[in-house]
C-alpha cells in the first residue's frame, strides 16, 4: 500500500499543537494549547479538547503514541493536564482522559524551579509527571542531561537501590535519532537538533533556549521528506543548530520540506532584538542560511495569530511580526516553494480549520479544506439572525 | 533556466483592465483579483485591430495538492491563458502555455507545436453555461490540474478518447477481433455503410475469405504497433507526415504498407477513377500493457481517415501514375514521392461491437447466469429473451412449434417479415441481429411437451435451468412428473396483463411446478387480492390468456412491463436455493404494483387407484386447524382441487370450513348447504375455473385416528354416486389426532 502520512496544524492562536499521523497509524504530538474561551463556537480557535477526542475516536483509539511538549510555556501546554492521563496521581486518571504512551520532554522541564508567583499549576503538574516516569523507568524519553538534572536523579536510584547509571537509555542527545521510531518500520525518523546541554549548564534556564527542535524525516515511496519542526527559538539557537550540524557533518538534516518557523513568527527568530526593520527583518547569516536549505515546492507554517499585510501589523509589538513574514515569504520564493500559511488564517480568520499536510509518493501536499461558497456556511453557524 | 511559454498568435496587449469589453472577461478579472492562488500576468485581445472577439487572461495559478514529484509533469505553478470569445454561447478555452507542458488525455485535439487546451468538463457547454461562474470556473482549473497530476482523472478504463474526441468518421470493429485475425484464411475489408447528411459516416472491418471474391470497398491498411505502456497518449497527428514520423519513432513503416495497398488490385491495364472512392483508412493495432515488464493485456486501436480516394492517394505518394485519366501502378518510380507528406488526415472514432463481457457489463449483469431451456417464444418469452440476450445473461435455447401469424405482431418481437417463419427461429435470429454472434439462442422447433423428441430431450438434459413461459398447463405439469429434468420456473401473465407470476421450484426440485401452481390457487381462494386477480379471462382463462387467440386485447405495454419485472426477478430467483411463488398486481390506472408472496409448502402424493392424489402441507395445516377450532365436535365441508387424467392425478387446492347450517357433535357431523353453492363458485371464478369440487372432508374427534367410521363408508358410496354423473370418482378425506386418510370412491 502506498504510504501516506500526515502532518496538522491545529488554530490555537498564538500557539502550537502539531500532530504527525504516519501511514501506519502512530501519532505523535507536539505540544498542546487548548484555550479555554476556543470552547466558545464565536471564537476563532479551535477547540481543540473536542477536536483531538473526535479524532482518535474516529480510530478507536485512547491515546497517543507520543506527545512531545517542546517547552512549558503556557501556549504550548495550556490545557494539557486535565486532557491527559497523568500517571503520578490518581486524581488525573479517569473515563475519557487521553493517554500517553511515551512522553518526551526537554531536560529542563524536569528542573525549573519558578518562583511561587510565577509558578504555573499546569507546568509544575508536567514537571511532576516527567519526574514520576523517569523515576518509574518507562513511557518517558528526556532531551539531554544536563548534570543538574543526574543531580537530583542520581540519589533517588541510590534510594531505590538502582545504579546511577539506570536511566541512562531515557536520555537522548542532540545530534541522534530518537529511538521508537525508524524509517524502515514507521516511515519517519526523528532527528534531535536541540536542546544542547550547554543551554542548562549555563546556569539560568530560559525555556526557550532549551525547547526541542526536530528533523522528522519522512519517508514515501521510497523518497525522503523532511520537516523541521521547532518549537520557540531565538535566532541564536538557531544559529547554534545550524553551525552545530554543519560541524557534524550533517548538513542535510537543515534541509526542509515544511517548516514549522519558531515562535508564532517572532522577528527575533530572525535576528536579534531592536532589529526587525521597517519592510523586512534582515536574517542573520546561519538563519539565512537554513532558509535557503528549503527545498522546491516546500511549504512554511507560522503557528499564529493572522499577519494581514496592512499598516497596524508594522507597528505590532508582540508576535507575529508582518517584517518576520515578508522574510520568509522572500526566501521561500527564492528556493521555489509553495505558501507560507498562517494557522488562524486558514481557511479564513473568522472560523479556521486545521491545515493538513499530506505526505505521500509525489511530496508534500496541503490539503486544502473543501469549504468554500456553500459547504462552508452549511458546516458552520451563521451569526444570529434578528 | 526559465520556463519557455507558448506565445499567442494575432493577438495584442491590453494595458488596463478597464479596457476589457467582453462581459464574461470582465468578471473573470474580478474573480482572478479575487482569488488568492491566481495571479493576472497580461491581459491580450483579439484580432489586434477591430472589435475584439477574443478576450485572453493571462495568468498563473498554484494548485496546492498538485504533488511536487507527479509523474505527469504538472507543476505547482502554471501558467495558461483564458480565452474569453465574445459569443456568450462558447466556452472559455484554457490553454496552458509552459513548452513542456505535459500531453495528457484530456485535452483537446491540437497541433503539435501549440498551446495544449484543457477538457475541463464532460458535458456539453449548455450544460457547462446553466451553472458557470467565473469563481467556480476558476476552482475547476485547479481540480483539473491537480486530478491530473494525481492520475485521478479519470478511471483507468474508461475509453476517454470516445468522450472527449467527437469525430464525425466512425469505425467499427467485430467484436471477435482478436480471434478472427488469427484465422489465416481470413482478409479484412472495410465496407462503408452509413452516411449521414452532416457528411459523416459509419464503416465496417468486415472478415471475409481470402478466397472470395473482392468487391469494391474503402481502401486500407492495417499496422501492428510494438506494445505501449497504459496510460498517456500521444498527440494525434493531423498529417501524413506526422503519423508517418510517430510511426517511425517506433519503428514501424507506414508509407511501405500504403503504397502496396494502394496498388493491390490494379492491373496492367489500369483503373478509372470513381465517385464512390471517398478516402483511405489508415488502421493502427496497439497492444497495451500495465506496466513495462507486463505481457500486454488489451489492444487499442486507432484510425485514420484519409480524405481523398485511393487513386488520388497513389498519385500523391508515387505509388500510381495517371495517363489520359486512367491509373496505372508506378513500379519504376524509385524516387520517393513527398507530397503526400502534407496530406491532411482526420481522427476516427473506433468502436467495437459488444461482446459478452461487454454486454454484461453495460448491463450491470454480474453473474453469467445459466445454461437455459426457454418453453415458449410468444409473446412474453420473446420479450424475456430480448432483455437477457442484449445483457448477456445465460446461454439459451429456445422451444416452440408456433409460427407467427400476422395478429402476433401487436404483441411479438417479430417484424412482418417474419410471418410464417417458426417462433423459436425468429427470437434466435433477432437476437443474432443484435449480438452478431457474439452470444447465440438456439431454437428448437417442437413441442415443448414431446420429451420423447431427441431434440427437446437433448435440449433439456444440457440445461441447468427450464423456464416455461408457454402459457399452457400441459408443459409444466408434464415437466412435473419427469424426475431427470433441470429445475423448472414457471412464468405468465394474467389475461388483463395487470399481473404477472413466477412459480420457481427448489434447487433440488422438491416443490414442483404441479404443487406450486395449486398452491397458487389456494391464494387466489383465500387471499382478498384474488378477487381480481383473474379478472377478464373470457371463461377458460389458460388458453383464453395465450396469443393464439386472436380475440385476446391486451397492449404489449402491459406485456414488456411484466416481461421487465420477471426478467430480473428470474435472476435473483436462481440465485436462490428455495422454491418461489410470487404474484406482480399492478393498478393499471396509477401504475403502482403490489408484491404478494405465497410460502411454498412441499407436497406428498397418495396413490388412489388409477389416480395419484397430490395434497400440499398447506392444506392439512389448515383442516387441522379448523378441526381443532371445532373440538370437542367434529368438523367438516367441502374439498376444492381439480383433475388431470393427462398425468393421472387429482390435485387438492383447499378444504372449506364448515357452512353454518352444519350439524356437528363429537361423534359426527353432517354438512350443512348454507352459501356452500356460493363459495364453491366464487372459487371458480377467483382461479379461472380452475378448481371445483372433488369431494368432502371431515375431522375425528379428539385422540381418534382417522380409520373411517362404518358411516364414513356409507357418506363415499353416496358421494361416488353423485360424482358419477360427472364420470368422476369421490374424494373423502378424513382428519384424526395425528394421521389423514383419503378414500376415493368410484361407481365401477
Amino acid at each position: 500500500m502506498a504510504d501516506v502520512h500526515k502532518v496538522v496544524f491545529y488554530p490555537v492562536g498564538n500557539g502550537d499543537t502539531t500532530q504527525i499521523v504516519l501511514s501506519g497509524g502512530r501519532r505523535v504530538l507536539f505540544d498542546f494549547c487548548h484555550r479555554d474561551r476556543a470552547e466558545d463556537t464565536d471564537t476563532p480557535e479551535i477547540d481543540l479538547k473536542s477536536r483531538l477526542k473526535d479524532e482518535l475516536k474516529t480510530v478507536d483509539r485512547d491515546y497517543f503514541d507520543v506527545v512531545a511538549f517542546t517547552h512549558a510555556d503556557l501556549d504550548h501546554i495550556q490545557g494539557s493536564t486535565d486532557f491527559f492521563e497523568l500517571q503520578h496521581a490518581k486524581k488525573y486518571q479517569g473515563e475519557g482522559q487521553i493517554k500517553i504512551r511515551e512522553l518526551w520532554v526537554p531536560a529542563a522541564m524536569l528542573l525549573e524551579e519558578a518562583d511561587k508567583d510565577h509558578q504555573q499549576e499546569e507546568f509544575v503538574l508536567l514537571r511532576q509527571e516527567a519526574r514520576h516516569r523517569l523515576l518509574e523507568g518507562k513511557d518517558i524519553l528526556v532531551f539531554s542531561k544536563p548534570k543538574a538534572l543526574a543531580d537530583w536523579l542520581e540519589p533517588r536510584l541510590k534510594e531505590r537501590g538502582e545504579a546511577a547509571s539506570a536511566r541512562d537509555h531515557l536520555f537522548i542527545d542532540a545530534g541522534t535519532i530518537v529511538p521508537g521510531f525508524s524509517l524502515a518500520s514507521d516511515g519517519v525518523e526523528f532527528f534531535c537538533h536541540s536542546p544542547f546541554i550547554k543551554h542548562c549548564d549555563e546556569g539560568d534556564i530560559i525555556r526557550n533556549r532549551a525547547s526541542l527542535v526536530f528533523n522528522v524525516r519522512f519517508l514515501a515511496d521510497g523518497a525522503y521528506y523532511d520537516y523541521l519542526e521547532v518549537g520557540d527559538a531565538t535566532w541564536e539557537e538557531m544559529e547554534d543548530i545550524v553551525r552545530t550540524t554543519r560541524h557534524h557533518k550533517n548538513d542535510d538534516r537543515l534541509a526542509w520540506d515544511l517548516y514549522n518557523i519558531p515562535h508564532h513568527c517572532s522577528y527575533l527568530a530572525l535576528n536579534e532584538e531592536g532589529q526587525k526593520g521597517d519592510k523586512e527583518t534582515e536574517p542573520k547569516p546561519l538563519v539565512k542560511e537554513l532558509l535557503l536549505q528549503g527545498k522546491r515546492d516546500a511549504y512554511i507554517v507560522s503557528c499564529s495569530k493572522p499577519i494581514p499585510d496592512i499598516k497596524e501589523s508594522y507597528e505590532q509589538v508582540q508576535p507575529p511580526h508582518i517584517q518576520a513574514r515578508n522574510t520568509y515569504e522572500r526566501y521561500l520564493k527564492e528556493v521555489g516553494g509553495r505558501k507560507f500559511l498562517v494557522t488562524m488564517e486558514e481557511p479564513n480568520a473568522n472560523k479556521p480549520e486545521p491545515i493538513v499536510f499530506e505526505i505521500a509518493s509525489g511530496g508534500v501536499t496541503w490539503k486544502r479544506s473543501a469549504s468554500i461558497g456553500a459547504p462552508a456556511i452549511i458546516t458552520s453557524t451563521p451569526p444570529r439572525a434578528g | 533556466m526559465p520556463d519557455a511559454y507558448h506565445e499567442l498568435a494575432n493577438v495584442v496587449e491590453v494595458k488596463d483592465a478597464s479596457e476589457l469589453t467582453i462581459p464574461r472577461a470582465k468578471a473573470l478579472f474580478g474573480a482572478v483579483q479575487r482569488q488568492r492562488d491566481y495571479s493576472l500576468v497580461q491581459i491580450l485581445r483579439h484580432p489586434v485591430d477591430g472589435d475584439p472577439t477574443l478576450e485572453c487572461l493571462v495568468v498563473e495559478v498554484e494548485c496546492d495538492d498538485v504533488p511536487p514529484k507527479n509523474p505527469v509533469g504538472i507543476r505547482y505553478r502554471e501558467r495558461l491563458a483564458l480565452c474569453v470569445p465574445n459569443d456568450p454561447k462558447r466556452l472559455i478555452e484554457v490553454l496552458a502555455l509552459r513548452q513542456d507542458f505535459p500531453i495528457l488525455m484530456h485535452q483537446n485535439q491540437g497541433v503539435p507545436g501549440t498551446p495544449a487546451s484543457l477538457c475541463l468538463y464532460f458535458e456539453a457547454a449548455g450544460a457547462v453555461m446553466r451553472t458557470w461562474t467565473p469563481e467556480a470556473f476558476l476552482r475547476r482549473i485547479q481540480w483539473w490540474l491537480e486530478k491530473s497530476a494525481r492520475g485521478e482523472l479519470h478511471a483507468a478504463d474508461q475509453p476517454v478518447e470516445h468522450l472527449f474526441f467527437a469525430s464525425k468518421y466512425e469505425l467499427v470493429l467485430p467484436w471477435n477481433l482478436t480471434e478472427l485475425r488469427k484465422d489465416p484464411a481470413l482478409r479484412f475489408a472495410i465496407v462503408l455503410r452509413h452516411e449521414r447528411p452532416d457528411g459523416g459516416f459509419t464503416c465496417f472491418l468486415e472478415p471475409t475469405a481470402k478466397t472470395a471474391p473482392r468487391v469494391k470497398t474503402t481502401k486500407h491498411i492495417e499496422l501492428a504497433l510494438p506494445p505501449i505502456v497504459h496510460g498517456l497518449v500521444e498527440r494525434d497527428p493531423v498529417t501524413l507526415g506526422q503519423l508517418a514520423d510517430v510511426l517511425a519513432r517506433r519503428e514501424v513503416d507506414l508509407i511501405g504498407p500504403l503504397r502496396e495497398a494502394l496498388q493491390a488490385d490494379i492491373d496492367e491495364a489500369g483503373t478509372t477513377a470513381s465517385a464512390d472512392d471517398k478516402g483511405t483508412i489508415i488502421l493502427l493495432h496497439i497492444p497495451i500493457r500495465r506496466s513495462v515488464d507486463a505481457e500486454p493485456d488489451g489492444v487499442a486501436h486507432r484510425a485514420f481517415l484519409v480524405p481523398i480516394g485511393g487513386l488520388e492517394l497513389g498519385i500523391a505518394c508515387g505509388a500510381l501514375f495517371v495517363h489520359e485519366k486512367r491509373y496505372y501502378k508506378d513500379l519504376l518510380n524509385q524516387q520517393p514521392a513527398t507530397a503526400w507528406r502534407e496530406q491532411p488526415i482526420l481522427p476516427m472514432a473506433v468502436l467495437t461491437q459488444n461482446d459478452r463481457t461487454a454486454a454484461m457489463r453495460q448491463s450491470g449483469v454480474t453473474e453469467e447466469g445459466p445454461a437455459g431451456v426457454l418453453v415458449g417464444a410468444g409473446s412474453l418469452g420473446s420479450a424475456l429473451l430480448n432483455l437477457w440476450g442484449r445483457s448477456g445473461w445465460g446461454r439459451w435455447m429456445v422451444i416452440d412449434k408456433d409460427h407467427i401469424k400476422p395478429h402476433n405482431l401487436s404483441r411479438h418481437g417479430a417484424y412482418a417479415q417474419h410471418i410464417g417463419e417458426t417462433k423459436a427461429t425468429v427470437v434466435a435470429g433477432l437476437h443474432a441481429a443484435a449480438m452478431e454472434g457474439a452470444t447465440e439462442i438456439v431454437p428448437v422447433v417442437a413441442d415443448g411437451c414431446d420429451f420423447a423428441q431427441a431434440d427437446v430431450a437433448q435440449a433439456l438434459a444440457g440445461a441447468a435451468l427450464a423456464i416455461d413461459a408457454s402459457t399452457t398447463l400441459e408443459y409444466p405439469r408434464a415437466a412435473s412428473v419427469v424426475d431427470t429434468l433441470p429445475r423448472h420456473f414457471s412464468v405468465f401473465v394474467t389475461p388483463n396483463g395487470n399481473a404477472a407470476v413466477l412459480l420457481a421450484e427448489d434447487a433440488k426440485r422438491m416443490q414442483r411446478l404441479r404443487t406450486l401452481e395449486a398452491q397458487y390457487y389456494r391464494a387466489l381462494i383465500q387471499q382478498d387480492w384474488g378477487r381480481v386477480h383473474l379478472d377478464g379471462h373470457a371463461s377458460t382463462f389458460w388458453s383464453g390468456a395465450s396469443c393464439r387467440d386472436i380475440s385476446l386485447v391486451m397492449p404489449y405495454s402491459r406485456i414488456l412491463g411484466q416481461a421487465s419485472t420477471l426478467a430480473e426477478q428470474i435472476q435473483a430467483a436462481v440465485a436462490r436455493e428455495d422454491a418461489l411463488i410470487r404474484i406482480w398486481q399492478r393498478d393499471p390506472a396509477r401504475g403502482g404494483v403490489e408484491v404478494h408472496d405465497v410460502p411454498a409448502v412441499p407436497e406428498r402424493r397418495i396413490a388412489l387407484g388409477e389416480l395419484d392424489l397430490y395434497i400440499d402441507d398447506g392444506v392439512e395445516q389448515q383442516l387441522r386447524t379448523l378441526r381443532q377450532q371445532s373440538f370437542p365436535n367434529e368438523t367438516g365441508g367441502v374439498l376444492l382441487g381439480y383433475y388431470d387424467f393427462n398425468i393421472r392425478a387429482v390435485v387438492i387446492v383447499a378444504g372449506l370450513p364448515a357452512p353454518s347450517d352444519s350439524k356437528a357433535s363429537p361423534d359426527s357431523f353432517e354438512r350443512g348447504v348454507a352459501g356452500l353453492a356460493e363459495a364453491v363458485k366464487d372459487a371458480a371464478k377467483r382461479t379461472a375455473g380452475m378448481v371445483g369440487y372433488v369431494g368432502e372432508w371431515h375431522s375425528h374427534p379428539p385422540g381418534h385416528s382417522a380409520s373411517p367410521s362404518r358411516h364414513d363408508l356409507v357418506q363415499l358410496v353416496h358421494l361416488a354416486l353423485g360424482m358419477a354423473d360427472d364420470g368422476l370418482p369421490a374424494v373423502q378425506l378424513i382428519v384424526g389426532e395425528q394421521d389423514l386418510q383419503i378414500l376415493q370412491g368410484a361407481v365401477q
